[in-house]
Formats: C-alpha cells, sequence, structure tokens
C-alpha cells in the first residue's frame, strides 16, 4: 500500500495515527537537529519532521532528497509546535520512521510553488510541471466539476449526450477548416468540425428531441492573443420549443452552475436587444458590472459652428461619477492619447467637468456657453463632481470607441467589484453580416438561421439595405462582459 | 426562404447542394422546429473564476503561434506517410 491518507487530509484528529503517505518533495529545511520535508500532492502538503538525535541514518537520508522527488514516508502523526494556519494540514506534522524514495527527480526548470519564476513558454514546454503548481490544479479541478455539473443538470432535464464524428466534411462558411488527408480516398480530405452544428440538427430530425455535447471544436484561424485553435463547447439543441423555452434552459443551467460550483445565485437574466446594447453600451456584449451607459446628444450638440459635432454622424458621451476634482489636465491628456492610439483611433476627446462648486469647465466653452452645458449635463445625469466623456464622428466607429473608453474607465476608476457577475441575453442579432472586403454577406450565426418572423417578407423583396436590417432569432448569453454562448432558433 | 438565404450569403443552389446538400435532403424528411445553443466551455470556466486567459483551463494548450511546446507539434511528416496520402510538399521561399 503507498499509503493510508493522502497529503492534504491530515488533521489535528488524527494524533498518534500511524500513517504512511506518498507524493512529491515540495521543499525541505534543516534546522538544528530537526529536518522539515514538505510534501505534496493533488490534495495538499503535509509536513515530515526527521529529528537528528533520535534516528541519525534516516535524517542524513532526508537531507539528501531534492525537489520533485517522489517519496513514500511512514510514521506518527503528531502535533506541530509551530502550526501554520494557512494550511488545512498545518496543526499537524509526521515524525517519519521509514522513508523510502520511489523516484528521483531532475532539478525542475521553475519553482513548482503558487507563484512561479517561470515564464510562459517554459511552463507550457513542462507542462506535467506546471499543473503540479495549485492555481493550475484548482482550474483543471473546476473546469471537471464545471463538466460534471454541465451533465448533471442537462440530464435532469432529459438531454441526451450524442457524440457527432471528428472526421468531417470540409465547408466554407465560417472560419478555415483544419483538414485531415485520407489514405483510402486518393486526393479527398475530411475536415475537423468547427461546431457540430450540421450533426446536431440532424440529430433533431432523427427524433432525439433535446441533444447535448461536451466536444472539442476545430478552428484555423490567424493568430490572436488567447485564441485556441482547438476549444470545447457545451453544444445543444432542442425540438418542439420556443425562444423562450431556450432561453429558459440554458438560463436554468447557467444559474445551475454558478451555485454548484461557486454558491451563487444569479437571479434572472436582464434581456436587452442588439441594437439596445449597441446604442447604449457600444457594443454587443456588453459589461453590466458597472453603469457608464450612452447618451446620444445630436440634437443639443449640432447646430452651434463646432464643425467636429457638426459633420458627425453622432455625438455620444458618457458620465463618469465624482472624479471632476481628482482628474487633473495631466490624467485627461493621458486618456485622450490612450485613445488615439491607432489600436483606439479616436480623432479626440471632449470633456465636460462639472465642478464640486458648481460651476462648468470644459474643452468646448467657445462654442457653448455654461447654460447650454448645463443642460448637456442634466440630459446626461452628471451631478456637481462628475466629468462628462463625449466622443463623435461615424456612427459604428464612434460606439466602438466609446465602448472602449468606458471599459477603461471601469478599470482606472476601479469601478469593478471582485467576485460579481452580470450576465444578460442580447437578443435579436442582425441576420446578416456584410462583409466589405469580400464583398458580400456572412451569416452572423450559421447559415441555417431564420430571419424572425416579421423579417421575413422584407427578406424576400428588401434591398441592400434592408437585409444588414434583418433581425434573426439569435441570441448570445454575455457575462461580464464576455460573449459565453450564441443561440439561434431554426423554425 | 432558405435559398434567398443562401443567395445572400453567395452560395449558387448547386454549392449549397454540394455543402449542405445531406442537411437540406434530411429536412425533406419531417424535420421539427428546433433551436439550440453553443456555450464556450473553456470561457465559461474562465469567466467564472475571474480570469480573463483561457489557456489557463486547458490541460494541454497551444501557445499564440498554435504551437504545442511540449510534445512539439505541428511537426513535419516522413515522406513514406506522404506518399501514401497521395501528397507533395511544395515549400514556399521565405
Amino acid at each position: 500500500m503507498y499509503r493510508t491518507h493522502n497529503c492534504g487530509e491530515l488533521r489535528i484528529t488524527d494524533i498518534g495515527k500511524k500513517v504512511t503517505i506518498s507524493g512529491w518533495v515540495q521543499k525541505g529545511r534543516d534546522l538544528g537537529g530537526l529536518t522539515f520535508v514538505d510534501v505534496r500532492d493533488r490534495y495538499g502538503i503535509t509536513q515530515l519532521v526527521f529529528n537528528m538525535d533520535e534516528n541519525t541514518e534516516l535524517c542524513i537520508q532526508a537531507r539528501k532528497l531534492g525537489r520533485e522527488f517522489v517519496i513514500q514516508a511512514t510514521g506518527l502523526v503528531k502535533e506541530r509546535s509551530s502550526k501554520n494556519r494557512n494550511r488545512p494540514t498545518g496543526e499537524v506534522e509526521v515524525e517519519v520512521s521509514e522513508l523510502n524514495i520511489l523516484n528521483e527527480s531532475k532539478v525542475p526548470p521553475f519553482t513548482i510553488e503558487d507563484d512561479t519564476d517561470g515564464g510562459d513558454d517554459i511552463r507550457m514546454k513542462y507542462r506535467y510541471l506546471d499543473i503540479r503548481r495549485s492555481p493550475v490544479q484548482s482550474n483543471i479541478i473546476f473546469r471537471s466539476k464545471l463538466a460534471l455539473e454541465t451533465r448533471k443538470y442537462l440530464d435532469s432535464q432529459g438531454f441526451l449526450e450524442v457524440e457527432t464524428p471528428f472526421l468531417i466534411k470540409s465547408t466554407p462558411e465560417g472560419a478555415r477548416d483544419f483538414v485531415v488527408p485520407s489514405r483510402l480516398n486518393q486526393g479527398q480530405f475530411y475536415a475537423l468540425p468547427q461546431s457540430p452544428q450540421t450533426f446536431k440538427q440532424i440529430l433533431m430530425v432523427a427524433g432525439i428531441d433535446k441533444y447535448f455535447q461536451i466536444v472539442k471544436c476545430f478552428r484555423d484561424e490567424d493568430l490572436r492573443a488567447d485564441r485556441q485553435p482547438e476549444f470545447t463547447q457545451i453544444d445543444c439543441e432542442m425540438s418542439f420549443v420556443h425562444i423562450e423555452d431556450i432561453l429558459n434552459t440554458f438560463e436554468g443551467l447557467t444559474r445551475h452552475l454558478f451555485n454548484a460550483t461557486l454558491g451563487l445565485e444569479l437571479g434572472d437574466f436582464p434581456r436587452m436587444t442588439y441594437d439596445e446594447a449597441l446604442r447604449l453600451y457600444g457594443s454587443d456584449k456588453p459589461d453590466l458590472r458597472f453603469g457608464m451607459s450612452f447618451t446620444e446628444i445630436n440634437d443639443l450638440a449640432k447646430g452651434n459652428g463646432f464643425s467636429v459635432f457638426d459633420d458627425a454622424e453622432l455625438v455620444v458621451g458618457i458620465c463618469a461619477k465624482g472624479i471632476s476634482e481628482k482628474y487633473s489636465n495631466k490624467d485627461m491628456k493621458d486618456l485622450t492619447e490612450w485613445l488615439q492610439r491607432p489600436q483606439i483611433g479616436a480623432k479626440g476627446l471632449v470633456y465636460i467637468k462639472y465642478q464640486e462648486d458648481g460651476s462648468i469647465k470644459s474643452t468646448i466653452g467657445k462654442f457653448y456657453s455654461d447654460e447650454e452645458l448645463m443642460i448637456w449635463a442634466e440630459k446626461l445625469g452628471a451631478e456637481k463632481g462628475d466629468v462628462i466623456f463625449i466622443l463623435s464622428g461615424e456612427l459604428e466607429q464612434t460606439r466602438k470607441q466609446l465602448s472602449e473608453l468606458r471599459l477603461e474607465l471601469g478599470k482606472r476608476l476601479e469601478l469593478i467589484k471582485a467576485g460579481d457577475f452580470k450576465p444578460l441575453w442580447v437578443l435579436d442579432f442582425p441576420l446578416l453580416e456584410w462583409d466589405d472586403d469580400a464583398g458580400r454577406f456572412h451569416a452572423m450565426h450559421h447559415p441555417f438561421t431564420s430571419p424572425k418572423k416579421e423579417d421575413i417578407l422584407r427578406m424576400l423583396n428588401g434591398d441592400h439595405e434592408t437585409m444588414k436590417s434583418l433581425k434573426a432569432d439569435a441570441y448570445d448569453m454575455v457575462i461580464n462582459g464576455v460573449e459565453i454562448g450564441g443561440e439561434v432558433s431554426n423554425s | 426562404m432558405q435559398s434567398k438565404n443562401f443567395d445572400l450569403l453567395g452560395f449558387s443552389i448547386e454549392e449549397a447542394e454540394a455543402q449542405f446538400g445531406f442537411l437540406l435532403g434530411a429536412f425533406e424528411y419531417g424535420a421539427p422546429p428546433h433551436g439550440g445553443l453553443a456555450f464556450g466551455f473553456d470561457r465559461l470556466c474562465a469567466v467564472m473564476n475571474g480570469q480573463s486567459s483561457i489557456r489557463d483551463f486547458i490541460a494541454f494548450p497551444k501557445n499564440n503561434q498554435g504551437r504545442d511546446m511540449m510534445i512539439d507539434a505541428p511537426s513535419p511528416i516522413h515522406k513514406d506517410q506522404l506518399k501514401e496520402l497521395y501528397l507533395d510538399i511544395r515549400m514556399e521561399k521565405k
């Protein structure tokens, strides 16, 4: 028997027991007559102690243990004189009477502790060592638990898990396929699935009724930070359901997952149309952990001879609470330069400070009186001490830039509370997305998406602009500004 | 409706038939109204833990160049393998 206990389970109630544990040497310390060795496994870390006076030979052996040696130790559980309250096993130690080296280890290329000195590349190369670190391990444990809870919930709702093939047919839609040459069929190729989309629809035709799969998907996309060529989806499809049923099912799944893994109650998810999300947050995946929604002020801004606003398709602002005194000219300059970087590409930033003493200070005082700007402040819900930031220009671009500014301010002003979760549904996505480069439309979700019922006639008879405005019964779940799931109803 | 959709997406009927004929064929045998959803599982793990990178939630991820640094993939394959797959490699000069 390699062990009677793991390295994470001994407690004060185990004092006096003779135990055997196995694991990896985290580190050793020699203190006069005593040698301490921390031994680690998936479950935790236990301190071993060797006494030079009582067992000299064993203690000398312990002093020779290298980091990451695999050992087995047997001994008595004792109460520690100096306790480590940060560790569940920190009240006890094992006084070793028998020590086996099960395997030796080379010196690892980085320290295997919570805070490692290893860079990304070296950690990836020695991933098996990185996974020994508890932060990485807890991520893997979380993932396992999340998958299990997904299966439990969907099973409880009557879903069947059905595997679909990985060797399928290449389709030009979406991203590039990874292809696999066929040896038995000269000149022919399989493709790895970008998603099980067609198969899940076929399963509905086949009468499976409720299908799910936790499945690998493959996309040969250009290099971008935090993209993986293979990634995992929880893929689902249901028959004889209205959109409302689908939304409720997956809202239920998400609530279950948060509750079962984090102990959090999310409550009902707010809903917002795609058009609304863009108008209020400049993004189809708004982060609702803080406010600062957009206010469009074309009506107030135009016609005062300020050509920047007069020539703009959109003049739009946000209000940042309570920073008029603490945001200096230098901060403003800094923020403006941040916005003017090519990644964002704003031409400039207009701001209006509604100062604590009730006076107005702005970058557009030449064109607008204080009285006029007070009306702007009111429209944006600004109070004394607030600052209004305004961007202008072409509609889509300006919204995108202000969205970036809003998120940046959220960060800089620390408006986002750690551990806060704000999910929502974004509804009524456009059916089609115009691709300027290719000179054609792309399906925003997939080519079998239907337009909303009220848009069907417009689709059959409409012109180019109409096509852009068609809405689909397509929905996204967004949490904290991140798109978690796309959803489509095909009726 | 579906053919109008394909038309807008730049598929001819023939292309759509070649690509999705199996699905269009299946739809002719009594397709129920249906709808679905796909969650990004790696992304969900990261968001629930307040982290921005999905890589930390994948046991064996690829790096930004799409490489698996541990097993060193992708890699060239043996010429015999290429031969039985009827493939020639033409390297582009850099």
